[in-house]
């Protein structure tokens, strides 16, 4: 099972001024498993994945990318060790288009490497860019200007651009937050596509319906520590994170 | 004993650095933009005390107090014409940087355009005379302006913290949206912070053109001056600024006697660096600086 | 006739300047105050290395060229560190102290009298000295300067660098090193600007402190924000604008002194001007292209 893990944090700890953020987490992830993080406000849910993408330097602790300590690493090292993230809200690149944002995220790897020369993109990079867009169900046009877009048709945009790099891990922020049901499924069948070639996916999530029917494992944390590690049927059945929701 | 001489005009020069810089770091933590046009209000306030005073014949006292409120209405003036709109329209900072600059080099040329580039006097005999300081020579004048920029700073720090309109100020600077909700009118609140702020350099504008000369780069070279004394203290506090102006004085009037009175700008701009790469918090620690 | 060659010649050094700026400024959205700096430290790479090294004047201009681009990439790896109004001043702080060295260094740049008699350049056995001579050469670089930001508006390049000045974490997340990118950037800005230097200290033959002051910064900036940022044909257009207008002055006979002064408050009132009305500037950025062929779905 060692050599599943993906990603492994170990005991990280993190504090702001005097305000404690993360206190001696550690979990890890396995491939082709979707495990999903969830907690109230303030519970250190973004913190963590600041730490583990390298935004932010953990006080103590370790973060393992595929075995190899990440801790500290900026967060383009992390990236490019296959590592992918999304931000609360949405992150893009919003005054520029679409097809740009697709040929950003894609760097030097899927797309032809002639397009970084060219004055005008070849089209195999733009016949990827509307595949990727295909795969995700968005039907919208490549010029588009990102900013431009629905909120969850950007939603969908930022997930596509992280399929883009081939990351072996994705970090995701809240991915339902603030979409409507079609879309809600549109990201559960990519979460699925992604399992199953192997990915290990980490979720934040306050949709708790969407975190039970998803994932293979959930992580609950609260004030900065993690409260309990348990399989999604559990969730519905402990009284310590029922009682931590409506708290929170 | 060279060495305290020059360590007091260092010190006395610091005393104007640090009125401009309360006014500029004043304007800077009310509306979190670096004001440029300050610079110009300096001229400005000496240009049109010896206008009032040399050509007009208006008495000393008359000039000196109608320059002043002239320079606090044109920062007035400028903020409810230029900046105000920029903000309503959601400018950026940087937008409303770029506005200051370029007004600060319109006023600068017309000043140079109207008066000319020859360098003029300010001179009021009253305040001549010398006087010693533990061993060292200074003016009548530089004692006063060291006496005012220093009960001014310390007017404006207790100001700041202490009253409820400082507290208003304080707390536009740090977020004019929340302020607002709080009841406080941001906008009238940076309208006086423009208001005195600028008096304030019209002010050392008058004291500097009494004791030295008038050019038209006056304010170039006390604009320099201030950024770099709200830097090196830190943009929070306003005896912050009191000490970075007088770390600057001292460092440039003792620097300059090793190396000569023209690399004085160097000696500024070399600290600037020198804070901005080692301790960017300033003097007085502020978590804002760094991204 | 020749007075319209020397306009010409302006007119091209400005537009090697203002589309040097625009790389850093445009694409990469770092607002820069000191590109007379690098523009003054090419003119006097060139100038000393044409009279002292001996070097002919195309090398000289290459080497000023890299020497520049080290440099710029200091200050960019330096300045980049910090926020963004705190970035500009940090650029404003290294022009002003580059034209202090500049002023005070008299024994390497000969101080406020400048330095004169500079090489010209040969050019197939013949000497350039007339305008005329120069246009063609001055033309040809400005032109090459062009489809250089051409290329890196339309490029990969310019691309990661859009968004690093849109959503830097975002583009981090992607893997893209940004420091290096505004290092990059802040290299070729220092190159190009100091092409413009060495070219102007080969065809005026005399440079002196005066030409690349604060002033001149900003200056070189109001041409691009007028010009419209991040928009090669909108930097060149505005160097023309802001070169043809002094001339323009100089034609309806308005005196030397008052002439530069009344130019510097045409370049600030059309700052405010600009930042009023039409931030985006004259030529809007080209960001999301037209028409993208999608065929072969």
């Amino acid at each position: 099972m060692e050599s599943d893990s993906t990603l492994s944090v170990r005991s990280i700890c993190k504090k702001y001024g005097g305000v404690v953020a993360l206190s001696d987490v550690s979990f890890e992830l396995q491939r082709a498993a979707i495990t999903a993080i969830i907690g109230a406000n303030g519970a250190g849910k973004t913190t963590l994945f600041d730490v583990i993408t390298g935004f932010t330097k953990p006080d103590s602790g370790h973060v393992f990318v595929r075995h190899a300590d990440a801790t500290g690493a900026s967060p383009e090292c992390i990236a490019r060790l296959g590592v992918r993230r999304t931000f609360q809200g949405v992150r893009l690149a919003r005054r520029l288009s679409v097809l740009d944002n697709i040929l950003l995220a894609a760097g030097g790897t899927s797309i032809n490497r002639f397009e970084r020369c060219g004055l005008k993109t070849p089209n195999c990079a733009v016949r990827r860019a509307s595949e990727i867009l295909a795969i995700v169900g968005l039907r919208i046009a490549l010029d588009e200007v990102a900013g431009k877009l629905s909120f969850g048709e950007q939603k969908l945009l930022s997930l596509a651009l992280c399929e883009l790099g081939e990351p072996t891990t994705l970090l995701l922020d809240e991915p339902f937050a603030g979409v409507d049901a079609a879309v809600v499924s549109a990201i559960c069948v990519l979460l699925r596509r992604w399992t199953e070639l192997g990915k290990s996916i980490l979720v934040i999530e306050h949709n708790i319906g969407a975190v039970v029917s998803i994932s293979d494992r959930v992580i609950v944390l609260e004030r900065g520590r993690i409260l309990k590690n348990v399989k999604p049927a559990d969730v519905g059945k402990d009284d310590q994170i029922l009682r931590g929701f409506l708290r929170g | 004993m060279l060495l305290w001489q020059l360590s007091v005009n260092g010190l006395l020069a610091a005393s104007v650095y640090a009125l401009v810089a309360v006014g500029f770091g004043l304007i800077y933590r009310t509306t979190r933009f670096f004001n440029f046009a300050h610079g110009a209000v300096f001229t400005l306030g000496a240009y049109l005390a010896h206008l009032l005073y040399r050509v007009a014949g208006l008495p000393v006292g008359l000039s000196i107090t109608a320059s002043i409120v002239g320079c606090a209405l044109l920062g007035v003036l400028m903020e409810v014409g230029v900046y105000r709109p920029l903000r309503r329209a959601k400018a950026s900072e940087l937008a409303l940087l770029l506005a200051s600059v370029g007004m600060f080099t319109v006023f600068q040329n017309v000043i140079s355009a109207v008066f000319g580039d020859s360098t003029m006097a300010l001179r009021v005999v009253a305040f001549t005379g010398v006087v010693e300081l533990l061993g060292a020579r200074v003016t009548v004048l530089q004692l006063i302006t060291a006496l005012v920029a220093f009960i001014l700073c310390l007017i404006v720090t207790i100001v700041l913290w202490r009253t409820r309109i400082g507290n208003a100020v304080l707390a536009v600077g740090a977020d004019p949206y929340l302020a607002e909700c709080c009841g406080i009118d941001s906008n009238a609140v940076t309208l006086q912070v423009f208001f005195f702020g600028s008096a304030l350099a019209a002010i050392a504008g008058i004291l500097v053109a009494i004791d030295t000369d008038i050019t038209p780069l006056m304010g170039y070279a006390a604009m320099l001056n201030a950024v770099v004394a709200v830097i090196i203290g830190g943009t929070r506090n306003p005896l912050g600024w009191l000490i970075g102006a007088i770390i600057l004085g001292v460092a440039q009037h003792v620097g300059v006697w090793k190396v000569g009175s023209h690399w004085q700008d160097t000696i500024a701009f070399s600290l600037l660096l020198i804070f901005m790469l080692v301790r960017p918090n300033g003097i007085m620690a502020s978590p804002e600086m760094r991204e | 006739m020749s007075y319209a060659f020397h306009v010409v010649n302006l007119v091209g050094i400005y537009a090697i300047l203002a589309l040097s700026l625009n790389i850093v400024s445009g694409f990469a959205g770092l607002l820069s105050l000191s590109q007379a700096a690098f523009y003054g430290i090419g003119a006097y790479s060139v100038a000393l290395a044409t009279l002292h090294a001996g070097l002919p004047v195309s090398l000289a201009i290459l080497a000023a060229m890299l020497a520049t681009a080290a440099v710029a990439a200091l200050v960019g790896a330096a300045s980049t560190r910090f926020r963004r109004d705190y970035f500009v001043i940090a650029t404003f702080a290294f022009q002003v102290l580059t034209f202090s060295l500049f002023n005070n260094l008299v024994a390497i740049t000969g101080g406020p009298n400048g330095i004169s008699g500079i090489v010209q350049p040969r050019i197939l056995g013949h000497t350039l000295t007339s305008s005329r001579a120069f246009s063609g050469p001055i033309l040809a670089l400005a032109f090459s300067t062009f489809l250089v930001s051409t290329w890196i508006e339309n490029s990969q390049f310019g691309r990661i660098l859009r968004a690093v000045r849109e959503d830097e974490p975002f583009a981090r997340s992607l893997g893209i090193s940004v420091s290096l990118f505004k290092v990059s950037a802040f290299a070729i800005s220092g190159a190009l600007a100091a092409l413009a230097g060495g070219l102007y200290a080969t065809y005026i033959t005399y440079i002196d402190p005066t030409s690349f002051t604060f002033a001149e910064s900003l200056s070189v900036l109001t041409m691009v924000i007028v010009g419209g940022l991040g928009n090669s044909c909108g930097a060149v257009i505005g160097a023309l604008l802001f070169t043809l207008a002094p001339e323009l002055l100089r034609a309806i006979g308005i005196a030397g002194g008052t002439a530069a002064n009344i130019r510097q408050v045409v370049f600030g009132m059309c700052l405010v001007v600009v930042v009023f009305l039409r931030p985006a500037g004259l030529f809007r950025e080209k960001l999301a292209r037209r028409k993208v062929q999608s065929n072969g779905i």
